[in-house]
């Protein structure tokens, strides 16, 4: 079949690597859609990025139907681009939905048409190959203009939002520009594009002087790029350093080297930034483009319909039509939305971070409230100019009967933001492009600085002076030496200083030999010579280094997750050594250190607990879906006799004879599960958000949309299912166990893909035995309904609204493809669509949804906005306990037993933290009970319990206790539920005066909450649930590991504070032994007050430990008070954090936290001083403002390097804020991620993202960095002696080119190799000892004296070198550069002994470097010197080379200086390492000891030895062999050493 | 019964076909073993790079370690120790094996039969730069100087190395090419006042060291001179491809047309040495070893080669008195220079350097003791490393 393979194709091409998200697959399938539904005359619209093979997996069925109906169509799509099988798939889609439209979409990229598209390149795309080819797609002979192409869009947040825009401004808009300005004062009035007569120029159009939606980010063109990168490059102080050293060449008096030579080096940075330049916005255009010709539906004129439009061509008064889960554009006024109240919602992420859906509404009093055509709105409207403000917009649009109907900004949605939870909304646009306000907010990334290279920078500004010194010594030494020869040279009589004229009539004016003159003359000479001091290629190297680094912590295996397929994704490329120095992280909970993955675990009802084993779905690469639970078997029995008495009560109709009360522990069990299905925020939607529009771009009124019932679209779809389950099944299983793997393969990366492979793929009839549908006794929801019954297949067609002779209906008809049963209802959707869609959402937001046990089990969807009440309204739907449908005024339910319910909703009492439960009230179908459920945190619930209560009741209550206690103890996150009776009366009373509460004008909130505590107490306790977010897997352990490794952790999160606190102790960030302090303030007052006093307390304790230590201390054998609290906590295993003072943990909530961020209030730095006493602190209820800000002051009062790591959009400022941003790329998109430095899969990567490539990254760069100042500074230390002898004059006996490449060719490889590969301690050995992280984060191998320590031994080696030869060398034929010859070769290798004494160890490529690098030497002399006896504008250098590699004594004294000169190191290193070793030495040297311990004991103890020592022998030897054992006695060898040393 | 009929035609073409057909498939069979051996062989290549491209990537190639700590280091010590010793040791021979005279003869006296006889040459020359001033010096050689015998001049305080002055020459011309223009390092030795090139220009080239030295052996009734050798003292690489001479002949009128000769020369540059016209022009051997700047302000030049061919110096030059006669050209008087005169035989390190033999043996010893102080540390404090 044609089909498949060109399926297969599409996935192979668009998925070359994993960046490609999908992309391309999408892509494939969006045109797939396209031509099947040109070719089954559907008109339909499918819409799926990514998702295509997911939808023919999950329904063999129709993937069969779909398959065989659209061969042909395959063999279109074949054609056009070979995409087949997903064109099968997506015309199978279209061509059941008839014209429904569905999109899902997933996260990270923008998809248009068939093109995938790479992901706006990550920063790591130079590791990837090269960038895909994308499809032409013009060759498709389907795609022509009646047929748009389908597009699947999601305008990714991509990096759009990080990086700077700067519009481009039309030529006339330049032109127009000061026109514009009286006009664009305040407001502005723009009219509806459609009623503008078409074909009028822009310029009088009255919407022309806005500009369009396109927008530009890109720095340069093709033309300007030279010009202005070179004037961007010659911005930084480095570039000019080096044009002046050029331009000093090109005075004729100072000039050292030849002019070419000079520029040698400038050329050389300068090329390559510029080559970097150019990738990085040639990127920049590539994300432009993307987002420019993604496509959205305006409305046109001409074809009186919506037409489809690219980004960049969207105008100002245009109206647009947008679906569910869409972009928006532009700034867009509301103008009409699918849901009949007119509301709409948005996520505003791509924004503020903010994930939670926002309402917005449509602008009412337009006369068109019932149907809005477009055609009639033409109305003018006036706005305010385009402002920053996010929140803040003002218009009015004026009515011809002179009313005015304002416009705010509960009307506008915002570019960038995504259309949520609402089928369509039409608009119209007031700000497109730079003016929109995600344009006007939008910041310039942050260039990060790593500490080291803040570091880095003042030893430059160092060498900038020591480069100062040796031009001012070196020109005073020129001016003295000058002063010897002035008269006789003046005389001409010197001939070694060439007078500058022969002429003696000029010597008045001849300067040339005046000895100020020439010293000032010679000291820019000398800032030529010694320009290599300061360390220009150190930036390049560092940035080669950076870029290897980041190469491989990216190819690391070990940060790829294997459930999901993801691994490490770096962000950025210049801050790896940060990682290495993290003082504190900031931590995120939800998402973060937990699954976001809510299950329902236990729950308590009538004091009897009830136990969920949760089922972990073996997360492979092929799924993803979120975790689930068995049915507790003693519940669902219970649960069942609630059924079966009223079923054998009443057999016949039950609406007859009063309903028998039920057990009373029966009733509560069914109260229970009522309060999990109605109490809660849920929002039903029985089917995904449609489209409302076909491809052709008219909508399509949908009737049924808001009327359609569910058990219709149930029995549809199952019917459907049923028809060809059987038949189709096993045969497409195979296949697409094969297909799915393969592109499981392919799309690694894309959990969205893979999410719901492999449950029914693999297995798709081995359902949990306990699911309803499975058990008899439960027969399927639409059973129940019989009255909701399936229309006939010749009704839907007639429902249909698409004509069916359309052009793609012939084609059905040719292959005589049945398509009246799916076509079954108007918009009905196709079991196919359902679960595209939950993928869709559950991977989308944090609303993940359950699993469907079965094809057959069509469950709603679901979105609520907290988690939680999911994975409630989820358990009560595994008991047959079903939320159906909710609306304003009614909740629709099926329960067991009873059937379809529909309680009436007389009050919601929404949630808040102050009350910290929600209730709702509702009258009871059949008794007509008014009932109030309530759910709600523990005590919130608890003590509102009614008073008067019997024995049985006080037992059950204080064993539901119980059991909460056990609950939390586990951390699970703890509701309880609640019901109250209302009598009518009681009910009446309240709601009047409830009624008043909401009508008041003054302190509403304050009676309203008056109000919800009047009625919401006296409850009857039904039960309790615990849910588990359950911790990722590690993160005790990396917890642990970080606070070992001497990171303070805190835990931000916007949690409950028990959970939070709850799950703080199970992620070991507080331990039992911890004393917790808690800040629960209301008033500043109280937060001062609270502070200072725990503050106080600290202090307290602090002195009595210190007592008590030092009374310790004393009996310890008199050591000092330090060491003994070292020695007493050695034990602990964590060293350095746990001076027991610091084992507290403090739990601050936000209320508080807006007290302490205040500025006004002062309180940062004694909050600061309190956290740090803590080894740990936990926010809860943080907004992601306070997350900030928290991050932010930390960083700033305390100076500490900051990592912060989250997962969700609400950690984005956090994630910014940090000196290192990590995002976890979990499940709430890629929010987080596009905002991080580094992009981890899961928590516990941290631990060695930190510990080992952290650690290894700033041991190696701060090794080399200072390498790099000494390597330059020993070369330059050298021609500094040779002033000495050359009269101070700035001659060299390098030659110039030498000195130029030298640099860059000789001595370049080693360093870098040693920075890129060079390993201190071997991974393993540094995972099991966190605490050797200490290195990094106390900067301990770049200490400010460790600069002068370098220059001090570039010095010596420069002067031990120099000298020696200048004693074999002088007065004897050597000439000058024979002399440099062997002077450069000593450096060289004394330079290349010292990286092999820094090296810690050596590879193939250590070994390779230094070969290189000799190699290098020689070769580059030997071209150098025998190819050109005419030298480069400076004296030749030929047959110097030869010369001196024939002597014997320049091998010799090569040999003596270079073993001279790194000697001392040499000593020192191996005297310190003896003696004195570093905490990391150590543990190498006892890793060692363990490798041949059986040699190195017996040796030892043969020798005498102090008896000091003779006890950690024993202990030692105690715990030898192995290795875990080895690593705890570690560190009290440590303490001792450091004790004794 | 029905009996086979081996012999029938048909069965033998049948059989015969079979055997066509097993061969056939024999041959299929050994090909494809073959070939799978090369897949598999080309399968293990490929693993095994694959592997240590995955060592490569994930940073886990095999690495050694060393731990600079006293056990580790010794070794490396004593190996210094041991090695430069004796280095040291047999250098300290062969550079006391070199014999080397050297005379100053900066301050000799005039033996000219002029009002200057009897004047320091110095005194005479910075009075008039151009009157010539002849000098002898006698000196005595002690020792046999053993062959081969090479003569120095010696210049102190003369700073060939000066950043100005070394860059003061235009090796492209130096090369023999035409030139029209020099560059300005040459100035203001670049052109003369007509506009002709300086040939060689540069004031490198114009200061050329000029004073002639002869060596006499002294003997009655006539002291002997001693034939020296005025080729070979340059390196050959300079005198075939670094210094060439113009096309056509030495002369003023083709070779060096259109230059002049340099600003304080007497003589034009073909015109060196006239006793030997391919010692002349740029390829002049005293002009090479002139042009190659000295590392130092203190430097020695190879001005000639003691003849080993004449009779009575084949072995070197045999212990006697010498004279030396010297053409007194060259002021030093201006700089406080100072000019020698070395007669030195040569050892593979070139001259007489005892200090790179008495470093080798100090090093050594350091490094001897340094091993034998780790030694104590390692056993003073080594094995507490060890648990």
């Amino acid at each position: 079949m044609s089909g498949t393979s060109g399926g297969a194709g599409g996935y192979g091409d668009g998925n070359a690597y994993a960046y490609a998200h999908g992309g391309q697959a999408g892509g494939a399938s969006t045109v797939g859609g396209d031509a099947a539904a040109a070719a089954g005359g559907r008109r339909s619209h499918a819409r799926s990025a990514s998702h295509c093979g997911i939808m023919i997996n999950r329904d063999p069925p129709i993937l069969d139907q779909g398959m065989s109906g659209t061969m042909p169509v395959g063999v279109g799509g074949g054609m056009g681009g070979g995409m087949g099988m997903t064109a099968g798939g997506g015309g199978a889609a279209g061509g059941r939905l008839g014209k429904s439209h569905q999109r899902t979409f997933s996260h990270g990229q923008l998809v248009e048409g068939g093109r995938g598209h790479r992901r706006y390149g990550s920063k790591t795309d130079f590791i990837l190959p090269a960038g895909h080819q994308e499809r032409e797609q013009k060759k498709t002979p389907l795609r022509s203009s009646t047929f748009p192409k389908g597009h699947s869009r999601q305008a990714s947040r991509s990096e759009s939002l990080y990086t700077i825009r700067q519009q481009r401004r039309t030529l006339l808009q330049k032109i127009m520009f000061w026109k514009k300005v009286p006009e664009e004062s305040r407001t502005r009035v723009l009219v509806p594009n459609h009623v503008v007569p078409p074909h009028v120029p822009r310029s009088e159009h009255p919407n022309g002087a806005y500009p369009d939606n396109r927008i530009c980010t890109t720095k340069y063109t093709l033309l300007t790029f030279i010009p202005k990168n070179l004037f961007e490059q010659f911005h930084r102080f480095a570039n000019l350093y080096f044009l002046f050293i050029v331009l000093l060449n090109f005075v004729p008096a100072v000039n050292a080297f030849g002019k070419e030579v000079a520029m040698l080096p400038l050329i050389f940075v300068l090329g390559i930034t510029a080559i970097k330049d150019a990738f990085e916005d040639r990127r920049r255009y590539r994300s432009d483009n993307r987002v420019n010709n993604a496509t959205c539906r305006v409305y046109s004129r001409d074809h009186g319909r919506y037409v489809k439009t690219k980004w960049k061509h969207v105008q100002v008064g245009d109206i647009v039509h947008l679906s569910c889960n869409e972009i928006i554009p532009a700034d867009i006024v509301v103008l009409n939305s699918s849901d009949d109240y007119g509301t709409c919602y948005i996520e505003s992420s791509n924004l503020d971070g903010e994930s939670n859906l926002k309402q917005r509404q449509c602008i009412k009093g337009l006369g068109m409230d019932d149907r809005f055509e477009v055609s009639k709105f033409d109305f003018r409207m006036e706005v305010g100019a385009p402002t920053t403000k996010i929140y803040h917009f003002t218009g009015t649009i004026p009515l011809p009967s002179g009313e005015r109907v304002p416009l705010t900004k509960d009307n506008l949605l915002l570019r960038d933001c995504a259309l949520r939870n609402t089928d369509f909304i039409e608009g119209v646009v007031v700000y497109a492009g730079r003016e929109t306000k995600a344009m006007l907010n939008n910041g310039g990334t942050r260039y990060k600085r790593s500490k080291l290279e803040r570091r880095m920078n003042i030893e430059v500004i160092w060498c900038v002076v020591i480069l100062f010194i040796m031009c001012l010594i070196s020109a005073i030494g020129s001016g003295v030496w000058q002063s010897y020869y002035e008269e006789s040279a003046t005389a001409g009589k010197v001939p070694f200083i060439p007078p500058e004229n022969l002429d003696p009539s000029v010597k008045s004016t001849n300067l040339s030999n005046n000895p100020i003159w020439v010293g000032f003359i010679s000291f820019w000479t000398f800032i030529i010579v010694y320009q290599v001091i300061i360390p220009i290629s150190l930036y390049v190297t560092i940035e080669i280094i950076k870029l290897m680094q980041i190469y491989h912590i990216h190819n690391d295996k070990a940060f790829k997750d294997k459930k999901s397929g993801k691994t490490i994704e770096c962000r950025a490329l210049n801050i790896p050594e940060e990682l290495g120095q993290v003082e504190y992280v900031f931590t995120d909970k939800t998402g973060t250190l937990t699954e976001n993955n809510m299950v329902f675990q236990r729950c308590s009802i009538n004091g009897t607990d009830y136990g969920h084993t949760p089922v972990i779905i073996n997360k492979t690469a092929e799924s993803n879906e979120r975790d689930t639970f068995t049915l507790n078997n003693q519940l669902q029995q219970e649960l069942t006799s609630i059924e079966l008495p009223i079923i054998y009560t009443q057999p016949g109709s039950r609406q007859n004879t009063a309903t028998p009360p039920l057990k009373e522990s029966l009733q509560r069990v069914l109260d229970f599960f009522i309060t999990l299905a109605v109490c809660n925020t849920v929002i039903v939607a029985k089917y995904p958000h449609r489209d409302e529009m076909n491809a052709s771009g008219t909508i399509v009124p949908n009737e049924s949309a808001n009327s359609c019932d569910v058990s219709e679209a149930d029995n549809a779809s199952f019917d459907t299912t049923n028809t060809n389950l059987d038949s189709s099944f096993s045969t497409s299983t195979s296949t697409l166990n094969s297909n799915s793997w393969r592109s499981s393969r392919l799309l690694r990366g894309i959990m969205s893909l893979s999410r719901p492979l492999s449950p029914i793929a693999s297995s798709p009839r081995s359902t949990p035995p306990h699911t309803p549908e499975s058990s008899p006794r439960h027969p399927p929801l639409n059973h129940l309904t019989p009255n909701h019954h399936l229309p006939s297949p010749a009704v839907s067609v007639m429902l249909n609204p698409i004509d069916p002779s359309s052009n793609g209906g012939k084609m059905s008809d040719n292959m005589g493809i049945v398509y009246s049963v799916p076509n079954s209802g108007p918009a009905r959707p196709s079991l196919l669509n359902i679960q595209a869609a939950q993928v869709y959402t559950a991977n989308l937001s944090r609303d993940a949804r359950s699993l469907t046990p079965s094809p057959m089990d069509i469950k709603p969807i679901y979105e609520a906005e907290s988690p939680d009440e999911l994975a409630l309204v989820d358990a009560a739907y595994k008991y047959g306990c079903r939320l159906l449908k909710r609306s304003l005024h009614n909740v629709l339910i099926s329960l067991p037993g009873y059937g379809l319910c529909e309680f009436e909703v007389l009050h919601v009492l929404p949630f808040d933290s102050n009350r910290k439960r929600m209730s709702i009230i509702v009258r009871h179908p059949e008794t007509q009970e008014k009932i109030l459920y309530c759910k709600g945190a523990d005590n919130a619930i608890l003590d509102n319990l009614s008073r008067a209560i019997d024995d049985k009741t006080k037992l059950r209550i204080f064993r539901t206790q119980q059991q909460l206690n056990s609950y939390s103890k586990k951390g699970l996150r703890v509701l309880c539920m609640a019901k109250r009776v209302l009598s009518d009366t009681e009910y009446e009373d309240w709601a009047m005066k409830h009624k008043e509460a909401e009508n008041a004008l003054s302190s509403r909130e304050h009676k309203l909450q008056d109000s919800y505590l009047r009625i919401e107490r006296n409850f009857e306790l039904i039960g309790a649930t615990g849910i588990e977010d359950r911790l990722q897997e590690g993160v005790p352990e990396t917890i642990q590991a970080m606070r070992e490794a001497g990171i303070v952790v805190w835990v931000l999160t916007g949690d409950k504070q028990e959970t939070a606190v709850n799950i703080a102790y199970s992620c070991s960030l507080f331990a039992s032994s911890m004393e917790i302090l808690k800040l629960n303030a209301r008033t500043k007052d109280q937060t001062d007050r609270m502070i200072k006093f725990f503050l106080q307390q600290i202090e307290q304790e602090e002195a009595l430990q210190a007592q008590a230590t030092s009374n310790g201390g004393a009996r310890m054998s008199g050591t000092s008070r330090g060491e003994s609290v070292e020695f007493s906590n050695v034990q602990g295993n964590s060293l350095r954090i746990s001076n027991s003072q610091k084992n507290r943990g403090l739990v601050v909530d936000g209320r508080t936290l807006v007290f302490v961020l205040d500025h006004r209030a002062n309180l940062k730095k004694p909050f600061l001083l309190l956290a740090q006493k803590c080894s740990s602190v936990l926010c809860c209820r943080a907004t992601p403002l306070q997350k900030s800000l928290i991050v932010r002051s930390a960083k700033d009062n305390l100076k500490v390097l900051t990592l912060a790591v989250g997962d969700g959009a609400n950690d984005v400022s956090m994630i910014q804020t940090a000196d290192v941003g990590i995002g976890i790329s979990g499940l709430e998109g890629r929010q987080a991620v596009m905002a991080s430095d580094f992009a981890i899969a899961r928590f516990h990567h941290l631990e060695k993202l930190l510990l080992v490539h952290g650690h290894w990254c700033y041991d190696r760069l701060a090794r080399i960095i200072l390498y790099f100042f000494y390597k330059n500074a020993s070369f330059v230390f050298v021609l500094l002696c040779y002033q000495l002898y050359s009269g101070y004059s700035g001659s060299s006996m390098i030659d110039q080119m030498y000195l130029m490449v030298f640099n860059l060719l000789f001595t370049s490889v080693p360093p870098i190799i040693v920075g890129i590969y060079d390993r201190d301690v071997p991974r393993e050995l540094l995972l099991s000892q966190p605490q050797l992280y200490a290195q990094g984060q106390e900067s301990r191998l770049y200490k400010p004296h460790s600069f002068w320590i370098n220059i001090l031994d570039a010095l010596y080696q420069a002067v031990i070198i120099f000298f020696f030869g200048a004693v074999l060398h002088e007065d004897s034929d050597a000439g000058m550069y024979e002399f440099g010859m062997t002077i450069t070769h000593s450096v060289l290798i004394a330079q290349l002994l010292h990286i092999g004494i820094e090296t810690k160890s050596w590879t193939v490529i250590h070994v390779g470097g230094l070969v290189l690098s000799l190699l290098a030497f020689y070769v580059f002399g030997i071209i150098y010197t025998m190819l050109f006896p005419g030298g480069f504008g400076s004296p030749s250098q030929f047959g110097e080379l030869e010369h001196a590699m024939t002597s014997p004594l320049h091998w010799l004294t090569v040999l003596l200086t270079s073993v001279i000169a790194v000697l001392p190191r040499f000593v020192v290193r191996a005297l310190k390492w003896s003696l004195n070793p570093n905490e990391i030495m150590q543990t190498m040297i006892e890793t060692r000891g363990m490798r041949k311990q059986d040699f190195v004991v017996s040796w030892s103890r043969s020798t005498s030895s102090s008896s000091v020592y003779r006890n950690n022998y024993e202990a030692g030897d105690e715990a030898s062999e192995p290795l875990s054992s080895m690593v705890t006695t570690t560190t009290v060898v440590t303490t001792t050493d450091e004790a004794e040393v | 019964m029905a009996t086979i009929e081996i012999e029938s035609p048909a069965n033998v073409r049948i059989l015969e076909r079979k055997v066509v057909i097993l061969e056939n498939q024999i041959h299929d069979l050994k090909y494809r073993i073959i070939s799978n051996e090369r897949k598999v062989a080309e399968e293990k290549r490929r693993k095994l790079d694959s592997k240590f491209k995955q060592k490569f990537k994930q940073q886990r190639l095999p690495a050694w370690q060393p731990i600079l700590t006293a056990d580790t280091v010794l070794p490396a010590f004593f190996l210094i120790g041991l090695l430069f010793i004796p280095l040291g040791v047999a250098l300290l021979y062969f550079s006391e094996n070199v014999q080397q005279f050297e005379l100053d003869y900066t301050d000799c006296v005039s033996i000219d039969a002029t009002e200057y006889n009897g004047q320091p040459c110095m005194e005479v020359i910075s009075k008039n730069v151009s009157s010539k001033c002849s000098c002898l010096e006698p000196f005595t050689l002690d020792k046999d100087f053993e062959k081969n015998v090479y003569m120095y001049y010696g210049l102190d305080n003369f700073y060939q190395n000066h950043r100005r002055y070394v860059k003061s020459r235009y090796d492209y011309q130096l090369l023999g090419k035409k030139v029209t223009t020099v560059p300005s390092d040459c100035e203001p030795f670049g052109k003369d006042q007509d506009g002709n090139i300086y040939a060689p220009c540069g004031a490198i080239a114009n200061s050329m060291f000029n004073d002639t030295l002869k060596l006499y052996r002294k003997a009655s009734p006539e002291n002997e001179e001693i034939k020296l050798l005025k080729r070979g003292i340059a390196w050959p690489t300079d005198r075939t491809l670094k210094f060439k001479n113009p096309p056509g002949a030495l002369n003023q009128t083709e070779a060096f047309a259109g230059t002049a000769k340099p600003l304080y020369w007497t003589k034009s540059v073909f015109d060196l040495d006239p006793d030997d016209p391919e010692n002349n022009g740029f390829q002049n051997e005293d002009l090479i070893v002139w042009m190659r700047s000295a590392a130092f302000p203190k430097f020695r030049k190879l001005y000639r080669k003691i003849d080993h061919s004449e009779i009575g110096y084949k072995f070197g030059l045999p212990a006697d008195n010498y004279l030396l006669e010297v053409e007194y050209n060259y002021p030093v008087h201006a700089f406080d220079g100072r000019k020698r005169m070395f007669l030195s035989t040569t050892s593979f390190l070139g001259g007489k350097n005892s200090f790179l033999g008495i470093a080798y043996i100090t090093v050594g010893a350091i490094c001897l003791l340094l091993g034998i102080i780790f030694l104590i540390i390692h056993i003073k404090f080594g094995k507490r490393k060890v648990t």
